[in-house]
């Protein structure tokens, strides 16, 4: 096998610019010493203003899937969790090993339109409601503002809403934490800044579940090299928004072409895209082909792919393969 | 293979069941499961580390003689005319031999004359040549049919009870789908155990899941309620958990604190259970590969009883992987007034202690 092309984990196909790259090593050569309370509120005051949303609204941590696990744990327990299902399987994977009650709303193709009518109606006793949005893997915003609205004042639990792939899209709800004790927004830098390597997620909440959190301040947070990153790639974000744009047109392209070979591609609001051939093991398939992409078969048939969008010269390689497991 | 078919198929015949494959060939219907067998020989990639054993003439040899393959002829033909009992008593004869799959090219009429021959002795495949194929016990294509073949040398497979429909080809005719389970058979399932990179894809093989729906259900029965347990290895997985060796496997059964108290239960025997029983729920698992709730094999819930029972009362069953493949449930009781009452969302028992919502229409 020549070259393997790896397009399976929703990452960024660009290194970091050289800034960035710089103030990690800042980190590391200093990585003898805790990282320090002014570091930290450096990093919380500059997604505040990226977010646009209180510093106090802020809390930080070792990537968006540490966060979700700890709130599926802390706010589990009372009661059945809602999930989305097909999800994130980050989510999936934690709900059902937590032992507790779980209710997964089906969304399919080719609309995946969540029933949020029903999703309230059965969700008022619940003490958590997980929805990422955009959905993960389908690619589709699940939630608007109003769904929203709604659900906060229906809901007598928590709703988390993921927006790992915020950038991506430019629709978020995190403002509305100031309106909602109960709504919790989750984000990451590993996507569009391109910082997956070295974990660095937040969230964004009220003082409530703030106060439920107070005691993983310190076992949560980023290391010294993720924050110095994350606030240098956080003081100019034109890097950032530059890679989204050349993300969007290569998804647009991505679009028509494989559309062009027969494939069913759903819209999507991220830096992947959702798939449907008539090939059986597709993912495993392209797999064979030194290309490897997402296989959501434990959510949805074998038939589907999840893609990253990478470089040009990456999505062509996928597109060729693609092109050679549906001719068999 | 069943040289005849799929060849009512474009002839608009619905099958060629009994007799009609001659009609079909007198309105001028083309042989296809040649066609589909070679497609299936073609793709296994493992051909030469097989031993196949065929079966004779038209009914597999003709074909696989054109392949450098290593085979044996099974049994004779004691007529050019080929019917049922020839594929039954070959199948039969090749149990003896020592297989470890059992592929068949053919229709739903086929894959009963195996299941009538083998029963669940062997794991078998079918390569889709029939008309209608609505049971699934057979690959997507012959292509996919090749692949597990594949698959199964690799020892990538789990092994699953399918259904076998027995759909009446007159009915069918008239435009009217008359579909009763008619048995299983055991059908080789790829895993996706597909690991791509950092991120796992979770299957649950689907006895462990079973199991597990089986348990929550049990746990949860209350002593005071009658359950009709409908058709299905789902529903079997929940007879099993309450130990009851009796499970009628295709029909309905009734069940109190924990007992059979009625076996293979038609539509009047169920009626009359009613009106024993003042707390009665239904338990179900949707039927064949259309995800057919109710309407489809399980015909003993009437629109009658449905009415008397509720949709509130009625539990439904499904593996994970089952619920995967589907986009909605389905209901076509005849009675539209039951049907909309079914119709919406319903829940899905489909682990320990997880249900999925899910949208019937």
């Amino acid at each position: 096998m020549n070259r393997v092309v790896e397009l399976n984990r929703n990452e960024l196909s660009y290194p970091p610019p050289a800034n960035v790259i710089e103030a990690a090593k800042r980190g590391l050569m200093d990585s003898n010493r805790y990282l320090t309370v002014s570091d930290l509120n450096n990093l919380r005051k500059m997604l505040s203003i990226y977010s646009n949303v209180e510093e106090e609204s802020i809390f930080l941590s070792s990537g968006d899937e540490v966060l979700m696990a700890e709130i599926l744990l802390l706010f589990s327990k009372k009661g059945r969790v809602i999930i989305v299902d097909p999800t994130f399987f980050m989510i999936t994977q934690i709900a059902e090993s937590l032992g507790t009650k779980i209710l997964k709303v089906k969304i399919t193709e080719p609309s995946f339109n969540l029933p949020i009518e029903v999703l309230i109606e059965e969700a008022k006793d619940a003490p958590l409601v997980v929805i990422d949005n955009p959905n993960n893997p389908s690619g589709k915003l699940l939630v608007d503002r109003h769904s929203v609205d709604e659900l906060c004042q229906n809901l007598s639990g928590i709703l988390l809403i993921d927006e790992g792939y915020y950038e991506f899209c430019h629709f978020s709800v995190a403002d509305m934490v100031k309106n909602y004790p109960n709504l919790i927004v989750t984000r990451t830098m590993s996507k569009a800044f391109g910082l997956a390597g070295l974990k660095v997620g937040y969230m964004i909440t009220g003082e409530t579940i703030l106060e439920a959190f107070s005691s993983l301040n310190l076992p949560l947070r980023p290391t010294k090299s993720s924050v110095y990153a994350a606030i240098e790639a956080l003081k100019d974000t034109n890097y950032m928004e530059g890679n989204v744009e050349l993300i969007t047109k290569e998804r647009k392209g991505m679009i028509k072409e494989a559309s062009e070979l027969g494939v069913e591609v759903y819209p999507s609001s991220t830096n992947f895209l959702l798939m449907r051939t008539n090939v059986p093991h597709a993912a495993r398939k392209l797999k064979e082909l030194g290309v490897i992409v997402f296989d959501p078969s434990a959510q949805l048939s074998s038939e589907f792919i999840r893609v990253t969008i990478g470089t040009q010269d990456e999505n062509n390689v996928f597109l060729s393969s693609l092109k050679k497991i549906l001719n068999g | 293979m069943n040289p005849v078919a799929g060849m009512g198929g474009s002839v608009g015949l619905k099958g060629t069941d009994g007799d009609m494959h001659k009609k079909a060939t007198e309105l001028g219907a083309k042989p296809v499961t040649q066609e589909r067998a070679r497609e299936f020989l073609s793709h296994i990639k493992n051909k030469n580390d097989l031993s196949f054993f065929v079966a004779p003439g038209k009914m597999g040899e003709n074909i696989v003689n054109n392949y450098n393959v290593n085979f044996s002829v099974v049994s004779s033909l004691n007529s050019e005319i080929t019917s049922a009992e020839d594929t039954k008593r070959i199948a039969k004869e090749m149990l003896s031999q020592d297989i470890d799959l059992l592929v068949f090219v053919g229709g739903d009429g086929t894959a009963r004359d195996i299941y009538d021959a083998i029963g669940l002795k062997r794991p078998v495949i079918g390569v889709p040549s029939g008309v209608k194929m609505f049971g699934s016990v057979f690959g997507v294509s012959a292509r996919a049919a090749a692949e597990i073949v594949d698959e199964l040398i690799q020892g990538n497979i789990s092994i699953e009870e399918r259904e076998v429909l027995d759909i009446s080809e007159d009915a069918y005719r008239e435009g009217k789908l008359d579909i009763k389970l008619y048995g299983y058979l055991k059908v080789p399932e790829v895993t996706g155990l597909v690991q791509s990179g950092k991120e796992p894809t979770r299957t649950t093989p689907s006895k462990e899941n079973q199991k597990a729906i089986a348990q929550y259900i049990v746990e949860n029965m209350d002593r005071d309620t009658l359950y009709l347990l409908g058709p299905g290895t789902t529903t079997k997985a929940i007879a099993d958990e309450l130990e009851l060796v009796k499970k009628t496997p295709l029909g309905v059964d009734a069940i109190y604190d924990r007992r059979i108290v009625g076996e293979n239960l038609n539509e009047k025997k169920i009626l009359d259970q009613l009106k024993n029983f003042p707390k009665v729920r239904i338990i179900l698992s949707p039927i064949g590969g259309n995800a057919f709730l109710l309407g489809r094999g399980n015909q003993e819930f009437s629109p009658k009883v449905l009415k008397l029972i509720g949709k509130e009362n009625i539990i439904v069953v499904a593996t994970r992987d089952k619920i995967n493949k589907v986009k909605c449930l389905r209901v076509d009781t005849n009675d539209m007034e039951v049907d909309n009452m079914l119709k919406g969302y319903i829940k899905v028992v489909t682990h320990y202690n997880e249900e999925t919502l899910m949208e019937v229409t």
